[in-house]
């Protein structure tokens, strides 16, 4: 099942997220395998699965993702790293800003802003699966900020408990990574409270990482939460599709479908 | 046991966290000690939170794993092994 192509409004910052499916069979891994570059096989290769094939699909979707988005070959992209590991890609003029996250059998893969004519900002998702956190209530008391961790075990409920835990996790990694900063650093934003329809702000001048972000939840399968922050105070837009594994000659003409936005 | 005086071989220190990390990766495969966390075994941040939560508990707050890591420069970061954390956790606990 996959999403409808929604009209996306390229006035509103508008920003993809792309969620992929990573467990597939050998042949597709197989065949996807051939989009990655000689450092990603290697890395790839000293990986226990089912780690290896996430690996795989993650990054051979990402380059599928970003080639549709920047009308480049995905074999031919290539990213270089920031400095806390955050990678960029290079060479393309005016290409949007990119993040991959994965957890379990998913990923998710940001891209935005979808017009070239507006200002860039960096972007950071997350996705993780629930039940990842067995020990989140502990967790949670020892690293999260005092309100939230009482927000987060005010409930008996062990199901609920690690859904606020991973949801409060996946706002702050989001930030994090928007930020291309280090782990842990992002910690202590207070991103607890409702997500509005503009997003959230978040900011903390006096923590290591001051913001200001804005922060969406964003619709993920069940039993994973995913959110999308992306630098600054400025609101954005953020609509979701699935990525499905397509030969790359067809890829084009099956992600501008999916997408449901022109370039 | 009192963890606060609990001091271990290498040898569980190695069989700790190449468990612990077996665990968190939901797999049975066998975790080398030269296995870098991330680039190899991709463990995410909330899989090496888990892992340090997991220490501390055991040990106390002498094992803070969040810290080191925190503490380490990033080009180091990147290549932070199996054998790495097994090392700091000899350092606090080890006999």
């Amino acid at each position: 099942m996959h999403d409808a192509p929604e009209q996306i409004d390229a006035g509103a910052y508008p920003v993809l997220a792309w969620f992929v499916h990573t467990l597939l069979p050998a042949p597709a891994v197989g065949a996807l395998a051939d989009l990655l570059d000689d450092a990603e096989r290697d890395r790839s290769a000293r990986m226990p699965e089912p780690r290896r094939t996430r690996f795989v699909v993650a990054h051979a979707a990402l380059r599928q993702i970003v080639g549709y988005h920047t009308d480049t070959d995905p074999r031919a992209l290539r990213w270089r790293h920031g400095a806390n590991g955050k990678p960029h890609l290079v060479g393309l003029a005016n290409a949007p800003a990119v993040n991959l996250t994965h957890s379990g059998h998913l990923a998710v893969v940001a891209v935005g802003p979808l017009d070239a004519g507006q200002p860039p900002r960096a972007v950071g998702v997350d996705v993780e699966v629930l039940g990842a956190a067995r020990s989140a209530a502990r967790m949670a008391e020892r690293y999260y900020r005092p309100d939230e961790a009482r927000y987060v075990n005010a409930t008996n409920d062990p199901d609920e408990l690690d859904y606020r835990f991973v949801r409060l996790w996946t706002r702050k990694e989001a930030c994090v990574k928007a930020a291309g900063a280090r782990l842990f650093q992002g910690l202590r934003l207070p991103v607890a409270g409702r997500c509005p329809t503009t997003g959230l702000v978040v900011s903390n001048p006096r923590a290591a990482l001051p913001g200001p972000f804005v922060v969406h939840d964003i619709d993920a399968p069940a039993g994973a939460c995913a959110a999308v922050a992306l630098e600054g105070a400025d609101p954005f837009q953020v609509t979701t599709r699935w990525w499905r594994p397509t030969a790359n000659q067809e890829w084009r003409e099956a992600a501008a479908a999916m997408a449901g936005v022109s370039r | 046991m009192n963890a606060d005086i609990q001091q271990v071989t290498e040898a569980e220190c190695a069989d700790l966290v190449c468990g612990l990390i077996q665990r968190i990766l939901g797999n049975d495969a066998d975790v080398a000690p030269e296995a870098r966390l991330e680039a190899d075994l991709q463990l995410e941040s909330l899989d090496l939170m888990r892992l340090a939560d997991e220490l501390r508990q055991r040990y106390g707050p002498r094992v803070d794993l969040c810290a080191h890591v925190a503490s380490v420069e990033f080009d180091d970061l990147l290549n932070l092994t199996v054998g790495d954390v097994i090392a700091y956790l000899v350092r606090q606990v080890g006999a």
